[in-house]
C-alpha cells in the first residue's frame, strides 16, 4: 500500500529560502542548498522547490539551482515549481534532477503545452498547482499571484484533469499559507468528483491537523513549510506522531554514510 | 585489476545526472552512452528514464541506440534498467499507443487499472530469491509511475504492495530491472544500488 507522504517546502525568492506569509510577506531563511540538505537527511518523504519570483519576472525556471541540488548528492525526490513556460523547460528542470514539475499559470495560459509536457515527460511528472481560496460567498476561486486577482477554474483545465494530464493536485490554501493550524478544508471540495489525488499546503503544521489531512482518503501528501525551519529533525518528529495514518517509518541518514559505504 | 566502467545510457531522459552521481558515491567509475562506440569496454549498462514510454523508445531509435543496447545485453554483460528504463525491457507497451520495447524480458506495459498512478513510498516484497534483491525485502522504495510492466511470473523477483501487487523487479539472468527509483530511495535505495554494482560488476 502506498504510504502517505510528508512533503517538506522550500520557498525560493531572490536566491534566498525565505519565510512566506500567504505570498505576501516574507523573513529570509538562508541557502536553498542548505535548507534541502537538511530536508534530506531528516528523511523527508519528497522535497517541494517552489522559486516564487521566476514566473514574475519572466525569468525561466531556475535550471542551476536544480542543478546545485540535485549534484550535492540528495537521495529525496524533488517537485520543482517556478517559472515554467513550455515542454522544453519542463524537459530542462527534470534533466537537471527534479522528479516532477509543479505547474500553475501555464495551466491557465497554455493548457496546450501541459499535454505536450505529460506526453514527453509522462504525466506522473505532471503536478497541477491550484492556490486556493472561498470567498465570502462560499465559492472555491483560483488565486492568479501573478496579477493578485481571484479567478475561476475553466473547464479547460478540468478536462486535462478529466483526461488524466495531471496526475496530482496541489492544493494550497494561499490565504493561510503561513499560518498555523489554518488550512481550509472546504477548498477540496472543488475537485470533489475528480478521481485525483491531492496533496495539501498552507497551514498545515500541527501532528493534528496533519492527521486530519492525511486521513481523507483522497490526500496523498501534506506539505509542511515553515515549521521544518525551526525545529531540527522537525519531519521525524511528525512522523512518529503520525504513525497511525499510513507514514512511512522516520528515517534519517548521516550524508556519512557515502564514506562508510566507499571503505566498506 | 582495473575498477569497472558502468555505462549510463543518456538519452535525454531526467534521472541520468542523479543516477550516475549515486554510482560515483558508490565507488563506481561510469560515463554516459549516446553512441556505438560507447559501448566498448563497458562492464555494465544501466538505462534510466523519466517519462513516456513511447518518447524514450523513439528518442532512442533516432539516436541508433536500439541495437547496440540489445547486442550488449546478448553478450551476457549485465544491463540494468531503472523506472521508465526497467519498461523499456518489455516487448511493447500501450502508453500513448501501441510502441515496441527493446524485447530483453518477455512483457507488455499496461496501465495500471486497479490503482491508476503509483506515486510515492511503497514497500517491496520479494517473491523469489535473488541474491541481489532479498535483502531489500519490506523496505520502502520510491515509485512514479502509471504504466506497469505485465511478465511472466518466472520473471518477477519483487512487487510493491499486497492487495494489489505491482511488478517492481524483474529478472531474466543478466539483465535486471527496478520499477522504483533507487537513486531517490534514501537509504533503502542506496544499499540495493550497492548489492546491483557489487554483483554485476564483479561478475
Amino acid at each position: 500500500m502506498l504510504k502517505k507522504r510528508l512533503t517538506g517546502a522550500v520557498t525560493i525568492r531572490n536566491g534566498l529560502v525565505v519565510q512566506s506569509f500567504g505570498y505576501n510577506r516574507y523573513l529570509p531563511i538562508g541557502k536553498p542548498k542548505v535548507v534541502v540538505e537538511n530536508l534530506d537527511r531528516w528523511g523527508c518523504d519528497e522535497i517541494f522547490i517552489q522559486v516564487i519570483d521566476r514566473s514574475i519576472k519572466n525569468l525561466g525556471p531556475d535550471i542551476d539551482l536544480v542543478k546545485e541540488i540535485s549534484s550535492s548528492g540528495i537521495l529525496t525526490p524533488i517537485m520543482y515549481a517556478g517559472g515554467i513556460k513550455d515542454e522544453k523547460q519542463a524537459a530542462e528542470v527534470i534533466r537537471a534532477g527534479a522528479e516532477r514539475v509543479c505547474l500553475d499559470g501555464l495551466l491557465h495560459e497554455k493548457p496546450n503545452e501541459i499535454k505536450k509536457i505529460a506526453k514527453r515527460l509522462g504525466a506522473q511528472a505532471v503536478v497541477g498547482c491550484f492556490p486556493l481560496g472561498m470567498d465570502d460567498n462560499g465559492t472555491v476561486y483560483w488565486f492568479n499571484y501573478q496579477i493578485k486577482k481571484k479567478c475561476l477554474i475553466s473547464d479547460n483545465i478540468l478536462s486535462l484533469i478529466k483526461d488524466r494530464l495531471i496526475s496530482e493536485i496541489l492544493l494550497i490554501d494561499w490565504k493561510n499559507e503561513g499560518h498555523d493550524e489554518a488550512f481550509d478544508f472546504r477548498i477540496l471540495e472543488i475537485f470533489e468528483k475528480y478521481n485525483i489525488p491531492l496533496i495539501l499546503f498552507g497551514g498545515l503544521s500541527s501532528a493534528k491537523t496533519l492527521k486530519k489531512a492525511l486521513d481523507n482518503p483522497r490526500v496523498v501528501s501534506a506539505v509542511i513549510g515553515n515549521k521544518l525551519n525551526y525545529k531540527e529533525h522537525g519531519i521525524q518528529i511528525l512522523k512518529n506522531q503520525l504513525s497511525s495514518s499510513n507514514i512511512r517509518t522516520a528515517q534519517y541518514y548521516d550524508r556519512s554514510i557515502y564514506n562508510y559505504y566507499e571503505k566498506n | 585489476m582495473s575498477k569497472p566502467i558502468i555505462g549510463i545510457i543518456d538519452y535525454g531522459a531526467g534521472n541520468c545526472a542523479s543516477v550516475k552521481r549515486l554510482i560515483s558515491k558508490l565507488g563506481y567509475r561510469s560515463c554516459f552512452v549516446n553512441k556505438y562506440d560507447d559501448f566498448d569496454n563497458l562492464d555494465v549498462l544501466v538505462i534510466p528514464g523519466v517519462g513516456a514510454f513511447s518518447s524514450a523508445m523513439e528518442t532512442l531509435t533516432k539516436m541508433k541506440l536500439v541495437k547496440p543496447i540489445i547486442d550488449f545485453a546478448n553478450t551476457g554483460k549485465p544491463l540494468v534498467g531503472v523506472c521508465l528504463g526497467m519498461q523499456l525491457l518489455a516487448d511493447s507497451s500501450e502508453e500513448l499507443g501501441f510502441t515496441k520495447g527493446l524485447g530483453l524480458i518477455p512483457g507488455e506495459v499496461k496501465a495500471i487499472s486497479s490503482i491508476g498512478w503509483h506515486i510515492g513510498w511503497n514497500t517491496l516484497y520479494c517473491n523469489r530469491k535473488c541474491s541481489i534483491t532479498s535483502n531489500s525485502n519490506r523496505e520502502d522504495f520510491y515509485f512514479n509511475h502509471s504504466y506497469e510492466f505485465k511478465t511472466l511470473k518466472e520473471y518477477i523477483i519483487g512487487v510493491a504492495g499486497i492487495e494489489n501487487p505491482i511488478v517492481s523487479v524483474v529478472r531474466k539472468d543478466n539483465v535486471y530491472g527496478m520499477q522504483f527509483h533507487p537513486e531517490i530511495s534514501q537509504i533503502s535505495g542506496f544499499k540495493l544500488m550497492r548489492r546491483v554494482l557489487k554483483e554485476f560488476a564483479h561478475a
